[in-house]
């Protein structure tokens, strides 16, 4: 009887109904819509990065602060841009039971020269081949040649790196010799040739990371002046002579790249013409094997990341090793953590909506509430407990937020549906990035879909509280004193 | 046998910072069965008086004993309850829930106690009120398809249904044409000489008073009059 006078009463009262229905029902479809939306489009970014790009966790140097791969160059003027005691830290990474594999890398930001004249900068990742490929064993299509091979130096170059060698007329077959320079604090400017071994095309990848190219570690190591040691003050210190002398800085990085001397050309240079001499064989420049900045480890289990984490930033500490953990998003950096802080945006301003429309259903209600103070009082004067009064009360409210509530979920859920088929195409890059790629197909997020019904029932639950109060207090004598 | 005791009974209303005397001091006792008629000029403090038998309000002064129970130490709960079980009301304006059937009205009452549910026995029950108030082929309509004289019907039917020791009617006939008050006062009269009900009415009108055996006849909140037919 409790449930049918509720909901009776909602039927006589249609016209406040329908302005409480559509203040929820709305609400809830851009819950769920929207969260979904950002869901999809999170989880998107989150497979690209970590199936390609930055794996589950990342140890890198202790800076102070996370260390985004794709932000700037990892070397920095303090010298701590590789992860000390490297060896010991990968042996203790790969005996990690919940480990499934992990690569070594260093990236530099290079550009790709012709005759003097850059042609693009490229970001370029220096790898360990057998390594790399068990951690992303299918994150890349090969368009040309073969792909690195352990020991062996070249460059694997993006299909827009390759395009803008053809554009200018640079020699672009595989085998030919493309050369790179970088700039860093440690060193000063270094340029190497290497031999184009093949080009990549990234399965998953919006217009930014689509650019990046891979490159033997030694040319990489080279390029970004780390040596397989933490860098000290006196490879500052060449590298400030390197800017007096670009010749003593030659030797000096000759010297620590022995093999790129033997094999290929190197050179330190601020105001040297380059000259980039073919490498006659496909020797690279011996890495060091100590010198990376980024451990990228793949879990067998991403959802063991925060206990691994937590294991492996102890072990740090334990053995005071100047590195830390982080996780996929602080690897991915500020590009990738965009359409996150959007969602964060998002559920704050779903937060501001909620309240807007929970003072709705709530002002609606009192008045209800109000106006049929004749017929609570009756209830009451009847034989009615305030405890009768209250859960019709909230029986009304919850039906009512229910009934529309669900309405607005179904709709959500129909209007992701079609989504999903029709697609949605980023009209820039930017949304593109945000969204994870080109062509999104947004689908129903079952965490969007749990939060929505808990927003209903908190809604509908709290906006019932001061009618039912209101309500409760109606004394038995209104009933009379209404006529 | 006597069901109820008023014994000096007050009421003092604050109306702004002024304090009204509605009811100034009454006693008076009312026995198992009685057919009682509270009369009086607007004003006069016959709605006050039957709103504390009824136990919607509470006197400011003075007691009242309803089979031996003094009302005016009893809490909220507890006037809840015991109005549920022993009293029954018929308003003025009917007063019944707009969105229920005729038969759910007369059987709401049932499921507002501490154990309400609705038995076969009290189906029944609700069904032979109906037919004594001439609403069984009405059972399925809303109070809004009903005349006035129906209403209050229902509103009696719906007052019986507990089977409470009183029934308390304030000003049952005000809203009804004469012919229908009429025929609503006989079915009073009917259940009252049936069931035994004790009724307790208030009005203004002499010939409802006629059919009073108990008339307390009341001014400017005193009783200024109390007989009883055939005593």
């Amino acid at each position: 009887m409790l449930f049918k006078l509720a909901l009776r009463n909602i039927l006589l009262h249609k016209n406040k109904t329908l302005v409480l229905g559509l203040v929820i029902g709305i609400g809830l479809f851009v819950l769920v819509v929207g969260n979904s939306f950002l869901d999809s489009a999170t989880k998107g970014i989150e497979k690209t990065y970590t199936g390609s790009f930055t794996s589950h966790l990342a140890v890198v140097p202790d800076q102070g602060a996370d260390l985004p791969m794709f932000a700037a160059s990892p070397s920095s003027a303090n010298g701590t841009s590789v992860i000390p005691s490297y060896s010991e830290l990968d042996t203790f990474i790969e005996s990690l039971p919940d480990v499934e594999s992990a690569t070594p890398q260093l990236d530099s930001r290079a550009a790709i020269q012709f005759q003097e004249n850059p042609i693009s900068i490229t970001l370029i990742f220096g790898i360990d081949p057998e390594k790399y490929k068990k951690v992303f064993p299918d994150n890349l299509d090969l368009i040309q040649g073969s792909f690195l091979k352990p020991g062996q130096d070249g460059i694997l170059l993006s299909e827009s790196a390759l395009q803008a060698l053809k554009d200018v007329g640079a020699p672009h077959n595989i085998g030919d010799q493309v050369t790179l320079s970088a700039r860093n604090d440690i060193s000063g400017t270094k340029i190497h040739s290497v031999a184009l071994r093949g080009v990549i095309r990234f399965r998953s990848a919006n217009v930014f990371l689509s650019r990046i190219s891979l490159c033997d570690a030694g040319t990489v190591q080279y390029l970004t002046g780390v040596n397989g040691k933490v860098s000290d003050a006196s490879e500052t210190d060449e590298s400030a002579a390197a800017e007096e002398n670009p010749e003593a800085a030659f030797e000096s990085s000759t010297s620590l790249i022995a093999p790129t001397q033997k094999h290929g050309s190197s050179f330190d240079l601020l105001n040297l013409s380059l000259k980039a001499a073919p490498l006659p064989d496909s020797t690279a420049p011996a890495p060091a094997s100590d010198a990376w900045t980024y451990l990228l480890i793949r879990l067998k289990n991403q959802q063991d990341s925060n206990q691994l984490e937590k294991s492996i930033q102890e072990y740090l500490s334990s053995h005071k090793i100047e590195a830390r953990v982080q996780d996929w998003l602080a690897t991915a950096g500020p590009l990738a953590q965009t359409a996150f802080a959007i969602k964060t945006i998002f559920n704050w301003l779903i937060v501001v909506l909620g309240l807007v429309a929970l003072l709705i259903v709530m002002n609606t209600l009192a008045i209800s509430v109000s106006e049929r103070i004749p017929e609570i009082g009756t209830i009451r004067a009847l034989g009615g407990s305030k405890e009768f009064v209250r859960a019709l009360v909230t029986w009304e409210t919850l039906l009512t937020t229910l009934i529309f509530g669900l309405a607005g979920i179904c709709i959500g859920i129909a209007a992701l549906a079609v989504m999903g088929i029709v697609g949605f195409h980023a009209p820039n890059e930017f949304l593109a990035v945000i969204l994870g790629g080109r062509d999104f197909r947004p689908s129903l997020s079952f965490d969007a879909l749990i939060q929505s019904l808990l927003m209903t029932f908190l809604v509908g639950w709290l906006a019932s509280l001061y009618p039912v109060a209101l309500a409760t207090r109606v004394p038995p004598l209104r009933a009379i004193q209404a006529e | 046998m006597v069901l109820l005791k008023l014994n000096n009974v007050i009421k003092d209303y604050l109306l702004g910072k002024v304090v009204v005397s509605a009811v100034k001091g009454v006693s008076f006792f009312i026995r198992k069965g009685d057919f009682v008629s509270i009369a009086g000029p607007s004003g006069s403090g016959k709605s006050t008086i039957l709103n504390m038998i009824g136990l919607i309000d509470v006197p400011t002064g003075g007691s009242i004993v309803l089979e031996g129970i003094s009302l005016t130490s009893l809490n909220d709960k507890e006037l809840t309850r015991l109005r549920h079980e022993m009293i029954g009301f018929v308003f003025q304006s009917f007063n019944l829930i707009p969105v229920l059937t005729v038969r759910e009205n007369i059987e709401f009452p049932l499921l507002l106690g501490e154990k309400a549910k609705i038995t076969p026995e009290k189906r029944e029950y609700v069904d032979y009120l109906a037919k004594e108030v001439g609403l069984q082929d009405h059972k399925k309509h809303r109070p809004n398809e009903l005349s006035g004289g129906q209403r209050q019907r229902v509103a009696i039917a719906r007052a019986l249904v507990t089977q409470p020791k009183i029934v308390l009617a304030d000003e049952p006939t005000a809203n009804l044409d004469s012919v229908t008050g009429t025929a609503i006062l006989d079915l009073m009269k009917k259940v009252n000489s049936d069931l035994g009900t004790t009724f307790i009415f208030s009005t203004h009108d002499a010939t409802i008073v006629g059919l009073a055996n108990h008339v307390l006849r009341l001014k400017d909140g005193l009783i200024i009059e109390d007989f009883r037919r055939g005593a």
